[in-house]
């Protein structure tokens, strides 16, 4: 019997038995979809978490008080920037603030306006100068949910004892810029520090960049300088020192997602998979048992019988592995994750007001088909086995 | 072969082919996507690395740089980490932020 012949019986036997066909199909997907797209997203994520803190500064600088991250005094710039590797120092203030009357949550972020570039192809409109005006740029959440747009005034939503200033929307953050634009108010530096009423200097952290290969020894030399006394008088602020590498050894290695929602996964995988090796193996036994009588009848030999499963298998795993790819990308890049974003991305919508960021690759989808394969095949081939050692006059009853 | 083999052999082949087209599709926007993230995390000096767009509870999920651990994970408990709505069903998991400690040098008034 030539090979083509045994596979072209293996395919038609995928149409011969359709509801077992219909039933494991289904099934993959059940078990393939929620991976693929999960896994997937978080992919997506951990790309912009890897561009994030690449792109970033070599090293963070915040104050330490109690054990508790606090804001910086007005002299730890200085002191920071005359350390030997260093090139540039730039203080930031980051916090949270609420808008509008459900008291939408944000965060609030402040850098020099020197450090703006003239133009950004993030960013719709302008990037904020400082002025009697507070300018700011809104991410795409936020302004879809307090209906914000360009020029857009905002009435004060901060208390100052040196008084409050209108705000002026004078950008957006695009929707294909990261997840994190979403809820960001970007603005200058002194806006920032007279929105969370802080004196001039003050900083919840410097963005440190140095000499190329001066990392370590500069975060050790900010580490070892001698404690900042507070304004308010309540005790030294020690340095605490973030690198890039710290943040890098944080990103998952390779494929070991193995925590959080893909714990879920797992039991899913385990108890879908015991279903399909039943149907695979069981729906329909009696009628395949009498198909396999009759081939083996006709001279086929048992090896031949196990091929044409296995070629049954591969064809269903195939269409199950091929379905669940499709639908996740069709989820998330047409849909752009509607209803799934919202569940595994925190402070996101059941429809997420930018670009939720994904990555379908072909590994994923390899493993997805091997492990399909593993499940139907091993049903399949085990009852082929079962009805093929059989004599055929006992398995044609 | 008959006509369903053959039906089936074309479908098959079908999805495999849209699916590596799918696949080539993706790869192209890649780097559309990674300019853009690039650009932004350029203009904000690097801001935000975990699955969420704010950080009510839990700022660490935002961005570590901001609080080096989950102030709600009660880890050494089993299932600790559920504790925090932020974690409990987490789609991108990583550990406490642990910076480097550098021993103090003599003398020095830490």
């Amino acid at each position: 019997m030539l090979f083509l012949d045994i596979v072209h019986t293996g395919l038609a036997s995928v149409l011969l038995h359709r509801l077992r066909s219909l039933v494991c199909v289904l099934a993959l997907l059940a078990i393939l979809l929620p991976y693929l797209t999960a896994l997937g997203l978080s992919r997506g994520l951990e790309a912009e978490a890897e561009s994030s803190a690449r792109l970033g500064a070599d090293l963070y600088v915040a104050g330490n008080q109690f054990g508790r991250m606090v804001p910086l005094p007005p002299d730890a710039e200085a002191r920071v920037k005359q350390l030997e590797g260093v090139t540039r120092v730039v203080p930031r203030v980051v916090g949270e603030v609420f808008l509008g009357k459900d008291h939408q949550r944000a965060v609030l972020l402040g850098l020099p306006p020197s450090q703006f570039p003239a133009w950004s192809s993030t960013v719709e409109g302008e990037l904020p100068r400082s002025g009697s005006v507070n300018e700011l740029v809104i991410g795409t959440t936020l302004a879809q949910r307090l209906n914000l747009k360009i020029g857009s005034m905002i009435p004060p939503f901060y208390q100052n004892e040196q008084g409050e200033r209108l705000s002026r929307v004078v950008g957006l953050f695009k929707a294909n810029a990261p997840l994190w634009q979403a809820n960001l108010i970007l603005t200058t530096l002194d806006t920032a520090q007279a929105i969370f009423a802080q004196p001039a200097g003050v900083a919840t952290d410097l963005l440190v960049w140095c000499r190329p290969g001066y990392e370590e020894a500069v975060a050790r030399s900010i580490t070892w300088l001698p404690s900042l006394g507070d304004q308010t008088g309540r005790g030294p602020v020690r340095f605490q020192v973030t690198t890039r590498q710290d943040l890098l050894v944080l990103l998952p290695q390779g494929l070991m997602h193995r925590e959080g929602l893909f714990n879920l996964h797992f039991v899913l995988v385990f108890i879908i998979g015991i279903l399909v090796f039943l149907v695979v193996s069981g729906l329909g036994l009696g009628e395949r048992r009498r198909e396999i009588a009759i081939l083996k009848a006709m001279g086929w030999q048992t090896d031949q019988l196990l091929l044409r499963g296995v070629v049954e298998s591969v064809a269903l795993s195939l269409m199950g592995a091929c379905l669940a790819f499709l639908l996740a990308w069709v989820w998330l890049r047409l849909l752009n994750g509607y209803g799934i974003a919202g569940v595994v991305l925190a402070g996101v919508g059941v429809m997420p007001d930018f670009q939720v960021p994904f990555r379908l690759a072909p590994i994923p989808l390899l493993l997805g088909f091997v492990l399909a394969f593993v499940i139907v095949g091993t049903g399949t081939v085990y009852s082929s086995w079962r009805a093929a050692i059989a004599p055929p006059r006992d398995a044609m009853r | 072969m008959d006509a369903r083999g053959v039906r089936l052999l074309l479908v098959l082949l079908m999805l495999v082919g849209v699916t590596a087209g799918v696949l080539f599709f993706e790869a192209r926007q890649e780097s559309v996507r990674q300019t853009q993230a690039e650009e932004f995390q350029r203009l904000v000096g690097g801001m935000g690395f975990g699955p969420a767009s704010d950080w009510e509870d839990c700022p660490f999920s935002f961005d570590p740089r901001l609080g080096g651990s989950c102030g709600l994970n009660s880890g050494p408990l089993p299932g600790g980490s559920c504790f925090c709505p932020r974690h409990a069903e987490s789609i991108f998991s990583y550990p406490a932020l642990q910076p480097q400690h550098y021993p103090a040098q003599e003398g020095s008034s830490q």
